[in-house]
């Protein structure tokens, strides 16, 4: 009976395991930026969660759980990577820098898609000069569709710590987009067209 | 909840558009915002921000079939049950190798404190031989020290008879509570004593030298000393001799008794 009752908290925990791939996949793909990479890491997580899926009791903690061992693979990798000189470029942010789009007329408004891509090629640069444990934070919750309360399952801190590091992160962010505003002079047709209307008021 | 001020404010901004405050505290942000034109704007790059990331999040390639199958038959080689254990338990594994490496540590340490120094030994022989209250027998025959040795022993070792000397007695006594036999020798003028015991003399710390025969050499006050071990018997000679004539005995001595225990 207990064997049997064991067989089946295995492959529940194992269905829940597999349910977690695609948010997974897609945080690795936005934390390492390319494919290869985010293949390896997603894998490499799978391999540690499988050889432990004995320490996996209660369900309803999976999806934290699974991305505490992206975390920890991660930070593997990066420490690795720190120790080994870098020889290769990075070719997907060069060739995203080349097809940058060029500043848009805003006062246009069916413009406005392409001042989203302006944006979002802002926030992608933006979040490579966030700090990893910021920036693991930011995209459990944005990408990986995490609360705090599970991203602090997840890295092993307070909920306050996660608090923190999304402001910090997505202050930074916010920044940068009103800095690539201001001097794309595009400030005019998004914030500063509002904040005008407030000195007004 | 008292006003927040615009830090304050700013500082919750995120949490608030994530829905992770509670009701008092979501309440001040949006009263805030409702006043403050700063954070109001502030806000509005906040949304610019959440729309970029909910833009990039849904442009996120998917990941391929081939990347699933290769999650659900992991290609890492079968390792053994135990060296499963000690991969997912890294620490305990540490812990315990540290734990068993310095129990080992602490037992050879320990082993080496307590073993006795054959400076020791002579000493305390030479006294204890003294004290004996057994027999002082000034035998010349070697059989009949055979027989004393064996009574008081348990065992009959073969008693040396090195050149150009002459048993003169045997005495029995104990030394760290085991039965030791002491051999007294003389001749041309000189003494030699030859103990005789189970547990091996050789094992006492203080020996400066060892020979191939396993023959170890040292010196107590002056004293040349030499044991042995043959078989179950362990043999530790003292005598004023020099350090190249003690070997040359006991390398005699050493191939009789060995001879003998062939017999």
């Amino acid at each position: 009976m207990l064997g049997k009752g064991n067989n089946a908290q295995n492959n529940a925990s194992a269905e829940a395991i597999l349910a977690c791939f695609e948010a997974l996949y897609r945080t690795a793909f936005r934390l390492t930026g390319n494919k290869a990479h985010a293949e390896d890491l997603v894998q490499e997580t799978y391999l540690r969660a499988w050889r432990s899926l004995s320490q996996l009791h209660g369900l309803s903690g999976v999806q934290p759980w699974m991305f505490r061992i992206l975390r920890t693979v991660f930070i593997d990798q990066l420490r690795r990577e720190s120790k080994r000189p870098k020889l290769v470029t990075d070719v997907e942010k060069m060739l995203a820098a080349w097809e940058q789009p060029s500043p848009p007329d805003v006062s246009d408004v069916k413009d406005r898609r392409n001042l989203d891509e302006v944006f979002d090629q802002e926030i992608l640069s933006a979040m490579t000069e966030l700090a990893d444990e910021d920036r693991l934070a930011l995209l459990f919750q944005a990408v990986g569709g995490l609360s705090y309360r599970e991203i602090s399952e997840a890295m092993e801190c307070p909920i306050g710590t996660v608090m923190s590091r999304i402001h910090r992160a997505k202050r930074l962010l916010r920044r940068r987009l009103a800095a690539n505003g201001k001097s794309y002079g595009i400030v005019r047709a998004t914030a500063l067209e509002e904040e005008q209307r407030d000195a007004e008021a | 909840m008292p006003k927040l001020n615009c830090q304050e404010a700013q500082n919750l901004l995120e949490a608030f558009h994530d829905n992770e405050l509670d009701g008092v505290s979501s309440l001040a942000v949006q009263e805030h915002l409702d006043e403050c034109p700063y954070c109001r704007r502030q806000w509005r790059w906040l949304c610019e921000v959440e729309g970029s990331l909910q833009r990039l999040s849904e442009s996120t390639p998917s990941a391929t079939q081939d990347l699933r199958r290769r999650i659900l038959q992991p290609t890492s080689p079968q390792v053994s049950p135990v060296l499963r254990f000690f991969r997912t338990h890294v620490r305990l594994t540490l812990v315990s190798a540290l734990t068993l490496l310095l129990a080992l540590a602490a037992a050879v340490t320990l082993r080496e404190i307590t073993r006795a120094d054959v400076m020791l030994f002579v000493r305390d022989s030479a006294k204890m031989a003294q004290n004996a209250a057994l027999v002082d027998l000034r035998a010349a025959n070697p059989k009949e020290a055979e027989q004393r040795l064996k009574e008081h022993l348990g065992f009959a070792p073969t008693v040396p008879n090195p050149s150009g000397f002459k048993l003169v007695g045997v005495r029995c006594c104990q030394i760290n509570r085991e039965p030791v036999g002491l051999l007294l020798f003389e001749g041309n003028g000189q003494q030699l004593s030859c103990y005789i015991g189970r547990s091996s003399m050789t094992a006492l710390r203080g020996f400066d030298d060892a020979t191939r025969k396993g023959i170890k050499l040292g010196t107590c006050e002056g004293r040349r000393v030499a044991a042995w071990d043959a078989g179950n018997v362990s043999y530790l000679m003292v005598s004023d001799l020099t350090k190249d004539a003690l070997l040359a005995m006991a390398n005699e001595v050493v191939n009789s008794t060995s001879r003998s225990l062939k017999q």
